[in-house]
């Protein structure tokens, strides 16, 4: 079963907060709530749920003197930690960074977070050149590793456009999670409808774009004639030139969408009908081989 | 109608507006650095858009004449800097249009490559045809700014 693997990697203010929240983690990881929520309460976090997800498994938590390392999977589903992050970063948390491998896929994303912000690579570093060695560690010579490859290993960072609080980011992430699986239900309710009627669900996708580029060109015509007769003298001539548009540009619209449709799939039927007798001459005597 | 504007003056505002949106979704916003050239290709359009609305009102005030006339020599200068950056073919635009446009014709790059790159006179024709509806707006706004400045010739 594929999962998501994630090492954070928490910086704190002072030791007495590391401290406080090595253990809190370490009583989590070894499933004592009740230690742990005694920690907590004394790290000042109203309750673990914040600090803890209960799907997450295969945890360990290690700490160094300067930081917390806390490891643990997720289903390839499963939001990032971020409430987690918010959480300890009203309570004593500087700085973070958090690793996800994504096992389904193979490939790896990282996080820089600084002062409650999602920061880019280059501004982490910037603000925190103590622990490059420790968020980018150099490989040792013979572990396959020059400076370049090193690079390149860290060269996985997601950064922002431009600094963003960690709370506005989670409200991001809950916005898109809830978009997309809205998305996704109404095209499952869509091709139910569909295959009840025993048409295609993709012919009523294709049908439901075509119908929207439409209604973009009707939107665009309608909203240039209301402009323009108000702005400029010639009223007939505005509201003719709108009706031509009106006629016009959800057509070409519709005309260009259904090109960029058929466009995918036409890539691919070129591909087979280049099997087929009577196209370039190279190809046919393939076939015939 | 809200404004004094005849219906030749919204085909000149039409085709203008057309013009800056195709114009300024060519032009790619520069990594690093003030977008001088964007800035530049706004007050392009921008500037032969608001003479070309004075145009169809009546300035009576000095104060505005004198704002109209300030507005005209800057939007003459852009167009001359424009234009002359066309001619050169040293422009920013034709070098982010460029850019911009790269990935499109990479299949296309062969059969471009094929093509000579076209004349100065060419380029200024394109040009031309290309910012008709500012040049257009520049011209009558010198046809209304004359008088101003007779008297003071």
């Amino acid at each position: 079963m594929s999962q998501n693997t994630l090492t954070l990697q928490l910086f704190f203010e002072d030791p007495i907060k590391l401290k406080t929240c090595q253990l809190v983690y370490q009583y989590l990881c070894a499933d004592n709530t009740d230690q742990a929520q005694r920690w907590a309460d004394k790290l000042g976090a109203l309750s673990l749920e914040a600090l803890w997800d209960g799907e997450w498994f295969n945890q360990s938590v290690t700490a160094a003197p300067s930081h917390l390392v806390l490891q643990f999977d997720t289903g390839t589903s499963g939001d990032l930690p971020l409430l987690q992050i918010e959480t300890l970063f009203s309570h004593g948390l500087r700085a973070a960074v958090m690793e996800v491998f994504y096992d389904q896929v193979g490939e790896t994303e990282r996080m820089h977070f600084d002062q409650g912000r999602w920061v880019s690579r280059q501004a982490f570093m910037d603000a925190n050149p103590q622990w490059r060695a420790v968020v980018e560690p150099v490989p040792q010579v013979g572990e396959g590793g020059e400076d370049g490859d090193a690079d390149d290993r860290y060269a996985c960072s997601k950064d922002p456009a431009k600094p963003l609080a960690v709370a506005k980011l989670r409200q991001q992430e809950e916005k898109r999670k809830r978009e997309a699986r809205e998305a996704a239900e109404a095209f499952v309710e869509m091709a139910r409808a569909m295959g009840k009627s025993g048409k295609s669900p993709v012919q009523g996708l294709m049908a439901v774009l075509l119908l929207r580029s439409g209604f973009k060109g009707l939107v665009h015509a309608v909203v240039f004639t209301i402009v323009t007769v108000l702005l400029f003298k010639g009223f007939w001539l505005w509201m003719g030139l709108g009706l031509v548009l009106a006629v016009a540009l959800p057509l070409y619209y519709m005309a260009t969408e259904h090109k960029a449709l058929r466009g995918e799939d036409g890539s691919d039927d070129g591909d087979g009908d280049a099997d087929q007798p009577g196209d370039d001459g190279p190809v046919t005597v393939m076939a015939v081989q | 109608m809200l404004t004094q504007i005849e219906w030749w003056g919204g085909g000149i505002f039409v085709l203008g507006a057309l013009t800056y949106r195709i114009v300024m979704g060519a032009l790619e916003r520069p990594v690093d650095g003030f977008p001088w050239y964007r800035l530049m290709m706004h007050v392009f359009f921008l500037a032969p858009a608001a003479l070309l609305v004075g145009y169809f009102y009546p300035l009576t005030q000095p104060a505005l004449q004198y704002g109209y006339l300030a507005l005209l020599a800057v939007s003459l200068l852009v167009v001359a800097v424009m234009l002359m950056q066309e001619m050169t073919g040293d422009s920013g635009e034709s070098e982010e249009m460029r850019r911009s446009k790269e990935p499109l014709k990479e299949d296309a790059k062969a059969e471009a490559e094929d093509h000579e790159e076209p004349g100065w006179l060419m380029s200024v024709v394109g040009a031309v045809v290309l910012y008709s509806s500012v040049l257009t707006a520049c011209g009558l706004a010198c046809t209304k700014a004359w008088p101003m400045v007779q008297p003071l010739l």
